[in-house]
């Protein structure tokens, strides 16, 4: 369909069988992005293992980004780890994870000394909340070594709490993607890390042995055949600082094993947090939130694992949105080049509905995919789909194969009848620019309204695609503070009615590859200029709601302040109606 | 002349040359010797002459009638040879030399069974007779009747051991019948006696990939393409054993060097074609498909490659044109209709592509492939009832598919069969861990030797054992292990798993010095 005419491209839709609306398939795109990273002065390096081969799987991964609001102006920061290479750094050239400060003119300060997050290492992942409920959002950073918690002082500087909160570890793991949430409900928000392979490089076969091969190429080896790695769940005592629960909380007994991506999610709309994990090669997690203090795995069970033929697949990032607008969370995760990402619809009865095909989600298969993000690019009230994508080995450049090491993303519409469309070609650079991408980020950084995306590609300085959009369509985004709940609301249920249309989301932690989104929640209203209703559910159970609300705004929303009111009116008539 | 008759001559040759004269009797007759000098001296004329100046003499000797048998075949006079064994079969029909010969011409006639007759009955007057037991069961191999081609070689290799392609045929023989123990041995025999012998070093490089030792069967088919730079056949099966080392790149110029010299062997295009896919070179794999279906538009194969390769690179409504293509054109391939269903499936249109799942289980009903698809699209529209027995028929045909036990499992659980759902969902997991230990136990192996190489001789051990635990089955896993316990002074444990990696892959070379243990 690359290069096509507007009349071959239009046939090349109907022989695939999809039937666009003939005005809509042919008008140009309401929104484009162009990268402004330049510009606003993210310019620093992601360092990442070897350039033009990899001995380990270790230099393949890459690093995750966040957006978040660290020092409460109300404009999004950015933080993007960084990495290192097996010899190590140059003296004088150690490369750092980066803080940078939004100034509010599009332009960004790097304030990652003064901060005191100068942290070398095989960073992985980062997620942001507010753990301490001082009003501080603040940080942890996973590593292949010790992952390290940042406590936010409140003054534009953190200070490393790794050790004072009790997650030093004892031996070497690879920490990836993390996630804060409240799974206990006890107002403190506590810690999930991912884990991936238990490495050893002295006994991990290098590609010199030729073991490994991508065709026929020798590369990094695993992680098949290496031992997988345990996921980690601290709990919040309280006190600064934290235990782990693991093994008690049901988490170590995961059907799979080589964790990467982590989202929050409420799947199960019972108001207690879950968990989904992307994990390589093996059946992806569902660790449903037993209400007990404990978790169960119910991935394999509930469908929501492997590929609709059964397969595992080597997942990497995860998005969650209801994209369907059915009111339950949907997963979206992006896998491995030679497969396709995986829809997994969320229909509420507990189970997950592979839609990837039905919804034209099938259609690529030449990129493998990291960061990810459900994200309303339009305001039109419907989700659309934006991915990272890079191959795992820089060696596949000595292929002619067809997507290459640097690739470019892959941005798919929502149809609004349950399919999406490519549109990536549509919108052309810098989304067709490729780049070696991993951790992506979401988040209304210029607080224009519009969802941007922050990109950590690995060997290379980020991208930050500032999103214009060209229809007068409104949105509406809430920012919720915990009181009784956890501060940064994490687990929250949010429910926006406008114009007879309902949209259901959440704040979440952790997120797409490894990364951190906005913990702002964003919906577009396409025509409409109000906002009849806003219910929260907070993630200790108060349900309130906020009516009449302007549009194109920012709606700050603290616990306690709304008007007692059932989450789902429809729910709770229907209910009512059955009691009586 | 035929192929067949062909490769009889191509026997002939390769065998004791020509036939050979009969031996002297105690007293040479004058006829006798002058007539042997001159056959052995290339002047057949010679021979000629005085053989038929003593046939005159004695016109009914059996033996100078045969004698001059082998000077018509000399002088490529087919016919006259033909004639004179005839007739001195007529005076002595006892003469097992001369039914061999006179078999051996009627098998280069095209007269096979006639031929194979003649063999018989040489064989049968005089066991001892080498070329008897040779000639009939090359041509009884030939013939595709291996069954039978088996003893008459075996009996000829016991007369003769060193006859090189007797024992080359022997290996064919026994390759074709599952013996590749068997085969590997006589072919590489064949090789150590005759090392110039192509055709053999092929047979040898193909057996030994077929018993899994790919690096052994590299190295011979290079020999022979070495050997014989002429040979399809060879260079084709070393680029076949290539890629399935994994060895991309020089399988496609091993294969692209065979399109270059012999432009109309199609399968070397087919495999440069599936080499470029494995390479990941999908424009050029296209390419390669894209003359071939030029070259014979009606080709079913072509079509369906084609077709594969647009899918790979995303192409659906090109792939989807010429897998179309490919199932029209040959009612039979079962690949075509069930790739065009998973294009259609991924491009969501999953019942359309029902009814192709369905051909492609007529085509072949013990497709697993097509069974677990057609299930997995039927549980999705909601027919549980079918899906279920095609699952159960996915699990029959394929024990091993973790999948279709998985999905089992789920529609059983959907059902609430809780106790067949358990027992399907614990299959699925046996399934999915012992794939998981066979990776980590190639891991481990690779550590050990890694170990080794590193003089870390205890780190070794203990990578070798774990590998051994992980995959009781990795032979190469039980070599090493059996050499470095044999190498701490623990003989026979080392012993033990030193039989077990030769019973495992019986091609692992012991270590030298290494009794029978």
């Amino acid at each position: 369909m690359r290069g096509w005419s507007a009349v071959a491209g239009f046939l090349g839709l109907a022989a695939l069988g999809l039937r666009p609306a003939a005005s809509e398939g042919q008008a140009p795109l309401a929104f484009a992005f162009t990268n402004a990273a330049r510009e606003a002065g993210l310019t620093a390096v992601t360092v990442f293992g070897g350039k033009e081969t990899n001995k380990y799987l270790l230099e393949t991964t890459g690093c995750g980004a966040a957006f978040l609001d660290y020092d409460n102006d109300g404009r999004l920061d950015v933080f993007l780890v960084n990495g290192t290479t097996l010899e190590g750094p140059a003296k004088g050239q150690e490369s750092t994870n980066h803080l940078y400060r939004n100034k509010g003119d599009g332009r960004f300060e790097d304030v990652t000394v003064k901060a005191g997050l100068a942290q070398g290492g095989w960073g992985q992942g980062v997620c942001a909340g507010d753990y301490d409920n001082d009003g501080f959002v603040d940080l942890a950073v996973t590593y292949w070594g010790q992952n390290r918690l940042y406590r936010n002082r409140g003054d534009g500087t953190f200070e490393d709490v790794t050790a004072k909160a009790g997650l030093l570890e004892k031996r070497k793991r690879w920490g990836t993607g993390c996630a804060f949430l409240d799974y206990d409900r006890d107002g403190r928000l506590d810690l999930f890390v991912a884990n991936y392979i238990d490495i050893d490089l002295s006994t991990t076969p290098t590609p010199d042995t030729g073991l490994c091969r991508y065709k026929g190429i020798p590369v990094a080896c695993g992680p098949p055949g290496l031992p997988g790695g345990k996921n980690v769940l601290y709990h919040n005592e309280g006190n600064g600082r934290f235990a782990d629960v693991s093994e008690r909380a049901g988490i170590t007994k995961a059907s799979g094993t080589y964790a990467l991506g982590v989202s929050t999610l409420d799947f199960d709309g019972d108001g207690w947090t879950d968990l989904y994990v992307a994990d390589d090669s093996n059946p992806n997690a569902l660790y449903l939130n037993k209400r007990d203090g404990t978790f169960e795995d119910v991935g394999v069970r509930a469908g929501c694992a492997y590929s609709q033929d059964g397969k595992p697949q080597a997942g990497m990032g995860v998005a969650v949105g209801d994209y369907d607008r059915n009111g339950t969370m949907d997963v979206f995760v992006t896998n491995f080049a030679g497969d396709t990402s995986t829809l997994h619809a969320n229909p509420g009865d507990g189970f997950c509905e592979d839609r990837t095909f039905m919804a034209g989600l099938g259609v690529n298969t030449r990129f493998l995919g990291w960061g990810v993000g459900f994200a309303d690019f339009e305001n039109r009230a419907w989700l659309d789909l934006f991915l990272v994508n890079g191959h795992v080995y820089p060696e596949v450049e000595q292929l002619r194969t067809e997507a290459g090491y640097k690739q470019r993303k892959v941005v798919y519409r929502n149809r609004t009848d349950g399919r999406f469309e490519d549109v990536t070609e549509r919108l052309g650079p810098p989304v067709t620019d490729p780049k070696a991408g991993r951790g992506a980020a979401f988040g209304d950084y210029d607080n224009n309204g519009t969802v941007d995306v922050l990109v950590n590609n690995v060997h290379d300085a980020p991208d930050l695609f500032r999103n214009e959009v060209r229809v007068g369509n409104h949105w509406i985004a809430v920012k919720l503070e915990g009181t009784r709940s956890n501060r940064s609301a994490i687990g929250a249920r949010v429910r926006c009615e406008a114009a007879g249309q309902a949209q259901t989301d959440e704040v979440r932690s952790g997120g797409s590859y490894a990364s951190q989104n906005d913990l702002r929640v964003h919906f577009g209203l396409a025509q409409a200029v109000r906002v009849d209703r806003v219910a929260v559910r907070w993630p200790n159970g108060l349900e309130e709601e906020w009516r009449d609300l302007g549009a194109d705004r920012i709606v700050p929303l603290k616990e306690g302040t709304g008007t007692a009111g059932a989450f789902d009116r429809r729910a709770a008539e229907t209910t009512k109606a059955e009691s009586r | 002349m035929t192929r067949r008759t062909s490769l009889l001559l191509l026997v002939a040759l390769a065998g004791p040359a020509l036939a050979q004269a009969p031996a002297p009797p105690a007293a040479a007759p004058a006829w006798f010797t002058e007539a042997s000098r001159s056959l052995e001296a290339g002047r057949a004329e010679e021979a000629r002459a005085a053989i038929e100046g003593h046939l005159v003499d004695v016109p009914d000797d059996a033996s100078a009638l045969y004698l001059l048998g082998v000077v018509h075949e000399r002088r490529r006079d087919p016919a006259a040879a033909r004639a004179a064994y005839e007739k001195a079969l007529g005076h002595d029909p006892k003469l097992a030399e001369a039914h061999d010969r006179l078999g051996f011409l009627l098998g280069q006639a095209g007269q096979t069974e006639q031929a194979v007759a003649r063999f018989r009955e040489a064989a049968r007057l005089r066991p001892s007779l080498f070329d008897a037991w040779y000639h009939l069961g090359a041509t009884l191999w030939w013939t595709k009747q291996p069954a039978e081609a088996l003893p008459a070689l075996q009996a000829a290799v016991k007369l003769q051991p060193r006859h090189a392609e007797a024992r080359f045929y022997l290996g064919l023989v026994l390759k074709q019948q599952g013996d590749l123990p068997g085969a590997v041995g006589h072919l590489r025999e064949a090789t150590r006696l005759a090392p110039n012998l192509a055709v053999a070093h092929n047979h040898l490089g193909a057996a030994l990939l077929a018993w899994g030792d790919e690096d052994g069967a590299i190295t011979s088919l290079r020999r022979a393409v070495a050997l014989d730079p002429s040979s399809t056949d060879a260079a084709n099966n070393l680029g076949l054993a290539l890629m399935q080392k994994g060895e991309a790149d020089e399988a496609v110029a091993t294969f692209r060097a065979l399109v270059a010299s012999a432009a109309d062997f199609g399968t070397a295009r087919h495999n440069l074609g599936s080499a470029l896919l494995q390479k990941g070179d999908l424009a050029a794999a296209i390419e390669v498909y894209r003359e071939l279906t030029r070259l014979d538009p009606t080709s079913a194969e072509a079509r369906y490659n084609l077709g594969l390769a647009l899918k790979q690179k995303d192409e659906f409504a090109a792939a989807e044109t010429e897998l179309r293509k490919a199932v029209e054109l040959d009612c039979a391939l079962p690949d075509p209709p069930y790739t065009l269903a998973v294009v259609l499936w991924q491009t969501g249109r999953g019942p359309e592509a029902v009814p192709f799942l369905r051909d492609a289980i007529a085509r072949k009903a013990d497709s697993a492939d097509a069974h677990y698809l057609l299930g997995t699209l039927l549980r999705q529209q909601g027919q549980a009832d079918e899906a279920l027995r095609e699952f159960k028929e996915t699990i029959r045909h394929q024990p091993s598919a973790a999948e279709a036990w998985l999905s089992l499992g789920q529609m059983l659980q959907q059902r609430k069969e809780t106790e067949e759902a358990a027992r399907a969902f614990a299959e699925a997991d046996r399934l999915n861990k012992r794939k998981a230990d066979v990776q980590a136990s190639r891991v481990a192996l690779t550590a050990g030797l890694k170990k080794l190489a590193e003089k870390d001789a205890a780190g070794a051990l203990a990578q070798l054992q774990e590998a051994v635990r992980l995959d009781p089955e990795n032979a190469r896993a039980h070599d090493q292990l059996g050499r470095a316990l044999k190498a701490r002074g623990r003989a026979a444990e080392g012993d033990r798993h030193l039989a077990e990696a030769r019973r495992l892959a019986p091609y692992l070379a012991p270590p030298a010095g290494a009794g029978t243990p």
